[in-house]
């Protein structure tokens, strides 16, 4: 029998290999099944989310296409889909709120958290039980203050009061 | 560190006798974590990684679980042993390649160990015997709080834990299995399997990791999705799919030992004959002959060694670790030679 990719060695091996979570068999030379053998990537999550990332599509629409801390430009994440630095998901938080909608279902972590409230520094725990109008007045000036990711944290703890 | 003494010690993973031990090798559990106070190591320079990587052991000495452990530098041993612990399931492909400022902390038995530096500064792992997942959960969760008592960990209030990559973020947990199933693959019944837990959220991948060639028989399956529902519902999701398919694959097993006896049979003894009498076998097709040898003793026949054994020769019979026995690089022939050799050793000596 022919090697059933060169088809012209013969075939010494029988090549498993999983795609899409299904075992495909395949008649392969030496040479194709030790090529074959490189590490592949399509049974790996990265691998599904830079198609999704790259996809044909246009790019996503979305004002920050450089992180402000790292200088990760979005385009670089897009081609690798790994982040620079914590900064990058308040920077492309729009965008990758997307992403990870599509990538694990849901936007709201259900597990634990790295430090109970209580060892967070004393202006973040004012903010924990702070109520809209203040974390809204907050907000007004951490914009002003020109600081994006305090802005950033306040919003998103706005948003949770709302959606409770 | 030697750590070619690690050769004659046992890691806890191969051990027989653990729930669901006949199709379950072993369970795994790894949490991500990043350092807040630096961009994520693929962005770090050099300086950025040294100081991370000290602070990171630091850490580790002052934990229970690690604070005796190996801290072993991967940039201070060569690449025979770096594929050595790839093969022992410790470090990724990825933290061998780059190894300057990388690092792997072992604790006892090879059960809990640390990654640091790898795509995210963290990588925890508990790796032990059988179905074990939720037992290894806890314990590399308090790893993890002790971790967390002197490292400040990247979050996000809605997002969880923050990682290099997307597909980790939330509570950065993968919970995997290695299984065996040759049962359903002799019968032809392993697609329509796999199949049914794509759509569990459950992906499957093949022996070592990342890459999609399947050996022996054998099956890494792991959660998709890190993000929404908490660890133990993640950890119990996997642990009740694994049990589903540990049962379909012992039906198998029954069902092929009762209508195909004689054909099991004989695919049995040729493996047999084959790992007592060839003078070559490349890892592949050992790994097959070891598969079907798993396979006769869950079902109560003898073939001269136990499950624990057979276990532990998955890895032993890997070319770091002959390369590791022998303190040398081999060529591959000379590694099948010697691997046959092994081979033919063990499954002469008690038969």
């Amino acid at each position: 029998m022919l090697c059933s990719n060169c088809h012209k060695n013969e075939a010494s091996v029988l090549f498993k290999q999983i795609i899409d979570n299904q075992v495909t068999q395949s008649s392969l030379c030496a040479q194709c099944a030790q090529a074959a053998e490189l590490p592949g990537m399509s049974a790996s999550p990265l691998f599904d989310l830079l198609a999704q990332l790259g996809g044909g599509r246009k790019p996503v629409r979305g004002r920050e296409t450089t992180c402000r801390s790292c200088g990760l430009r979005y385009e670089e994440f897009r081609r690798t889909g790994m982040l620079g630095c914590a900064d990058c998901y308040t920077s492309f938080a729009a965008k990758l709120e997307r992403v990870l909608q599509s990538v694990h279902g849901s936007l709201r972590h259900g597990g634990k958290m790295p430090q109970p409230a209580a060892d967070r520094p004393a202006s973040a725990r004012a903010t924990e039980n702070a109520g809209p109008q203040i974390l809204r007045a907050k907000l007004q000036a951490a914009l002003k203050a020109e600081d994006y990711e305090e802005a950033a944290r306040l919003r998103d703890r706005l948003r949770d009061l709302e959606k409770r | 560190m030697q750590l070619s003494a690690m050769l004659r010690l046992k890691m806890s993973w191969t051990r027989a006798g653990s729930p669901r031990s006949e199709v379950v090798v072993s369970s795994r559990i790894r949490l991500a974590r990043c350092l807040r106070s630096h961009p994520f190591p693929g962005r770090s320079s050099p300086k950025t990684l040294a100081a991370a990587l000290e602070e990171t052991a630091a850490a580790a000495r002052k934990t229970r679980a690690l604070g005796d452990a190996a801290c072993i530098r991967l940039s201070e041993i060569d690449a025979v042993d770096r594929l050595f612990l790839i093969e022992r399931h410790l470090i990724s492909r990825n933290l061998a390649e780059t190894p300057q400022h990388r690092a792997v902390v072992v604790g006892e038995q090879e059960v809990l160990s640390l990654m640091i530096n790898e795509e995210d500064s963290l990588r925890m792992q508990g790796i032990d015997a059988g179905l074990c997942l939720e037992d290894l959960l806890v314990r590399v969760s308090a790893l993890d709080d002790e971790l967390a008592a002197s490292l400040d960990f990247a979050s996000h209030p809605q997002w969880g834990y923050l990682t290099a990559c997307p597909t980790n973020v939330g509570t950065g947990l993968r919970a995997s299995c290695l299984v065996h199933l040759p049962g359903l693959g002799l019968l032809g019944e392993i697609n329509p399997v796999l199949e049914k837990l794509s759509g569990l959220g459950v992906s499957v991948r093949g022996l070592y990791g990342e890459g999609t060639k399947v050996m022996g028989d054998f099956y890494q399956i792991s959660n998709a999705s890190t993000l929404g529902p908490s660890e133990e519902d993640f950890t119990r999701r996997m642990t009740r799919v694994v049990e589903s398919l540990a049962e379909s694959e012992l039906r198998a097993r029954k069902n092929l030992a009762k209508k195909e006896a004689l054909r099991l049979e004989d695919l049995v003894y040729r493996s047999l004959g084959t790992l007592q009498n060839a003078r070559f076998l490349p890892y592949e097709e050992a790994l097959h002959h070891l598969s079907l040898m798993r396979l006769a003793l869950s079902l109560g026949w003898r073939v001269g060694v136990d499950m624990g054994t057979l276990n532990e020769w998955t890895a032993l019979a890997r070319p770091g670790h002959l390369q590791m026995r022998e303190g040398r690089l081999l060529q591959p022939e000379e590694r099948d030679a010697l691997r046959a050799g092994l081979l033919r050793d063990l499954f002469n000596s008690k038969s």
